[in-house]
This record gives C-alpha cells, structure tokens and sequence, in this order.
C-alpha cells in the first residue's frame, strides 16, 4: 500500500461536500425524455439540500450521447450558469465530474455544481447490446483491431480479464457470484430496487451463459433513470438541510499504461484501481482498513470483486474470498452497495452509489424503517427483506468507479 | 424488406496500411524499433519502451500463446450467427499481444497457455488476422 501522507499539498481533502442528492425512481420504460428524468433528479436534489435554482451556477453531465445536456435542463429549472460542460463517456464519470466540480469552484468558476446523469438506458440506448446496423461500418482508430473480432458489448471487452484472473488466482464463478447474492439481499431492504427478489448462488450459476465467464445474473440490470448530485464548499453546507458528506479524496479516469487497449500492458488481470489507488489513499490521508462501507462498481459481478483486491481491501489475488467471506454483506465488516447497485437497484453510470453513500454517511438511507416525529428514520439495523439497511456508525465511505478494466475512478466521503 | 447486418470492415490509414496490406498477403506484420529493437503493435508512431520515432515493419513468425480468452454465447447483429465464438488474447512469441479470434477447434480443446498460430481470414475485400490451436 502506498505510504500516507498527510501533509500532502496536493489534494482539496475536507473542503468540498456533497450536500443534496436526488432520483428519479429506477424503471423499464419511463414513458418520459431524457431531459424529464435529469430536469427531476436535479429539483429532488435541490429540495434535498434546501437549495433554490438561483444557488446553482455549475452544470456537469456526461453520456453516449443518449441524454440532454445541461444548458437546456438549466434553462428549463431556471438556473442561470457560470460554469457548464457535457462531457462522453459511461462509468466512471461520476467520481471523476464530481474532482472537476470542486477543481472549477477553487477557481473561482463558479459557486456550487450539480453533477447530473439521465438515461433511458433501457428503453432507449442500451449498453449491453448494440445498435442494428445493416450496412457494414468501416472501422478505424483503435477500433480497427478489436471490434472486427466481434467485440459488441462491455461484457465482451472485459470478459478477458475476468478469465485471466481465474487462471492466475483460482477464482471461481461461485465465489464471484456471491457479489450478486449480497447485492440482491441489499435491495431486497430497498423499496426503490428494480430487482427485490433475493437470489442464490445457485441462481446465478444456473442462469444462461452469455460471454464466458458471465451468466445473465453476473451482468447488471438495464434501467431508465435520472441521478443528481450537488456539491459546494463545506463552509457553505453548514447552513443547508443535510448533515454533509465531505470529500476526503477524489480520483478521476485514472487510466492503466494503455487505457484503449487495456490487456496490452500491465498485467491482464490487474485494473485501474492498482493505480488509483496511490492517489485515492494518500489523499484521502487514510486507507481501506478505516473504510466502514464500499460502493464497488458492479457493471458485472466481477467487476466488484476486482476493484476491492486492486485498491486493497485484500491482498492481489484473494478477491474471491474477500467478495464471498460475508465481509461485504450488511452486518458484515464492510458493506459494499447497499442499494443493490448496478446488479439490483438499477443501471446509473454509478451516481446512485455515490447517491447512496452519502445517504448512509447522513444516518439516513431510504428503506423502510418507521419515520419518527423529527422527521428522522428511526433504524431497527434489522438486515432482512423490506427490512433495515443503515450501517451503524457509518462514517467513512469509498466509491469506486468503474469504466473499463483500463479506466477507474474513485472518491473517499466522510461523515460532516 | 429487411438486409442482413454486416460485419465491420477495417478502413486502413496510413499508420495502418502496411499491416492491413500484409493480411492480404498472408503475413503478419509488426513494428520493430531500431533503437531498442522492441517489437510494437498495434501499428503506432512512437516506440512506448523508449520513444524513438525509428519503427520499421518486419514479419511476425506468427506463433504465440493464448493469455486469455472469452467465449460469446449471446451474439447480437451482424455476429449473431456466428456465436457461440472465441474471442482471445494472444501474446506473440516477439513480446506484443493483440486481440483476435481463435478458429477451427473445439471449445474445450481451448485454454489458457495453449500455443497458436496465425491464419487468415477474409471478410469482404480484407483480411483479419485470426489464430489456430497448433
Ligand atoms: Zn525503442
């Protein structure tokens, strides 16, 4: 692990928040636009943090071209801005947008910056499959030597390395699987989840093989949805409606030697968190073992399972055990998406494990323990279908974003 | 009336016509450098292990191991039909490793380890390299 250093000069460490959060409920077939979805994702945000339209002056997105970009979803809230920019791309975008964010208010940009993703990523652009082309289209770039070999989908890109980390390190299918298992007994505790129902490991070994060595129950959901994030200086979040997560450390798009051809160099079995991951600690001025809870990206079971060994919540190569040992379960050590991620809740780019990270941070994560008369949840930590999911004492967070095996980006939240 | 999708075709540049023009002559092509004598691919301008711009094309032996592989089962478009098929990495013995298809074997003859070599494969007006179990 890298050495800490505290004193490091370079970092933004306790000095920016996020301190609203808001969605749209996760469906298949929203019946609404692009522009519907972000434009209520950001209003749910704003009422969240006790926010009017004219406190925002930022605007970040990203997409594949599959959204609406942020002047028409400012100018339909009303929001005059300072700063905007609708940058490409999936996964991995949301840690990164949120460095830019605080980047450009430091220098004097702008005030206050929401981060935002809508898509109908179900009943629009799907990321799993592909469009029906019948023409034949020329391929070029990097692209030239990879996609003719019939490589369509995310899963196809990284299935490669899923299977070389099976050879070097034994790993199994059904140690993996177990991600998908305690995915779902989390969203079975989330009334928002698009997939409730509790499965096995049995179920997902069973499940068809799509590209090995992923069966339908290793890769995520596909799901329309909008995500908002709002982030400012924590001197400002002190005077808004929820107790803040402070950022501790941010990482963004940090790439392997070759990033577009990610099994060229660097060990085919190793991702981009190897590497993040000598930023995200020593900035953060802390290391995994102070971590209480994990939103690992689960584009795919093993996706999860790779990140957590490659920033070091395990040793290289005991990923497997770590993702099957009950660690991440809740009630466990250290509860990983307790939303039920990608695999259950819904398909978001990542936002909706930062969404729900800071929740859990506040105390307040949305299940369905009884509201008191203060307005507050009042938590059973009765971890069971429709029952509790707030880790108790919850106090620092690590999100770790996942755009290819090549790409990742990772951000470390506090407790304000 | 509906018209079969098609599969990609390469669009060679001029960084890439060299290697393109060698599928269809039945010869692997890759880079050399003339400083530190590392072998390149995919077709690039500048050596990565010492940056010299001094990269000449030589002939691969076209032999290799397979580093990893992926079998498709659920194809979508143009390879739809194909499926199930197995997509690999294969290390060539001169060092780079490069994506490819591997062809004419049974799904359980294939593994990690296994030594392959170059073949052919042509698709409308091109040819992309592709491997065999040897
Ligand atoms: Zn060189």
């Amino acid at each position: 692990m890298a050495e800490l250093n505290g004193d490091s000069p370079k970092h933004l460490r306790g000095k920016y928040a996020i301190v609203g959060v808001g969605e749209t409920g996760y469906t298949r077939g929203s019946g609404v636009t692009t522009r519907k979805l972000g434009t209520r994702a950001i209003r749910a945000a704003l009422d969240d943090a006790g926010l009017s339209a004219s406190d925002v002056d930022g605007m970040l997105s990203y997409s594949y071209n599959d959204s609406t970009p942020s002047p028409t979803i400012a100018g339909d809230l009303g929001i005059r801005l300072n700063f905007h920019m609708d940058v490409y791309g999936g996964g991995s975008s949301t840690e990164a947008l949120v460095g830019i964010a605080m980047g450009v208010i430091e220098a004097g940009m702008c005030d206050t910056v929401v981060v935002y993703r809508a898509m109908n990523g179900f009943s629009q652009v799907r990321i799993g499959g592909t469009s029906k082309r019948t023409k034949p289209s020329p391929l070029s770039g990097d692209s030239l030597f990879t996609k003719g070999y019939g490589y369509m989908s995310a899963g196809q890109w990284f299935s490669k390395t899923f299977m070389r980390h099976m050879y070097e390190y034994g790993t199994t299918p059904e140690q993996v699987a177990m991600v998908k298992v305690i995915h779902s007994e989390h969203a079975s505790a989330n009334p928002k989840a698009y997939y409730k129902d509790r499965v096995t490991v049995e179920d997902v070994l069973s499940s068809r093989m799509i590209v090995k060595p992923l069966h339908l129950l290793d890769c995520c959901v596909e799901t329309d949805n909008g995500n908002a994030l709002i982030i400012t200086r924590v001197e400002k979040a002190k005077d808004l409606r929820q107790r803040p997560a402070v950022i501790q450390s941010v990482v963004g798009r940090c790439c392997k030697p070759r990033s577009d051809m990610h099994y060229q160099s660097g060990p085919i079995s190793t991702v981009a968190g190897h590497y993040a991951k000598e930023i995200l600690w020593p900035n953060a001025g802390l290391g995994p073992e102070e971590v209480d809870l994990t939103g690992s990206y689960d584009a795919f079971t093993f996706t999860t399972m790779l990140q957590l060994e490659d920033y070091g919540f395990c040793p290289k190569g005991e990923g497997g055990n770590y993702v099957s040992s009950g660690e991440m379960r809740l009630g466990g050590r250290r509860p990983n998406n307790t939303s039920g991620g990608h695999l259950c809740e819904g398909y978001t780019h990542g936002v909706n494990m930062v969404i729900e990270n800071v929740r859990q941070l506040r105390g307040e994560v949305d299940d369905s323990c009884p509201i008191g008369a203060d307005g507050k949840r009042k938590h059973t930590y009765e971890y069971r279908a429709n029952g509790c999911r707030q880790v108790r004492d919850a106090e620092i967070s690590a999100n770790l974003g996942w755009g290819t095996p090549g790409i990742g980006s990772a951000m470390v939240m506090a407790r304000g | 009336m509906t018209s079969l999708p098609q599969k990609p075709v390469p669009m060679p540049t001029p960084d890439t016509k060299e290697f393109w023009d060698g599928c269809s002559q039945g010869i692997l092509r890759i880079q050399k450098c003339e400083d530190c004598s590392s072998h390149v691919f995919f077709p690039t301008l500048v050596c990565q292990e010492c940056h010299s711009d001094r990269l000449t094309w030589v002939s691969s032996s076209g032999l290799g191991e397979i580093k990893t592989f992926t079998v498709v089962r659920r194809a979508v478009g143009a390879f739809a039909p194909d499926a199930p098929y197995t997509i690999a990495i294969v290390a060539l013995d001169e060092g780079p490793q490069l994506m490819t298809y591997i062809v004419d074997h049974k799904e359980s003859d294939v593994a990690i380890g296994k030594r392959v070599a170059v073949a052919f494969e042509r698709r409308m007006d091109s040819y992309l390299p592709v491997f065999k179990l040897v």
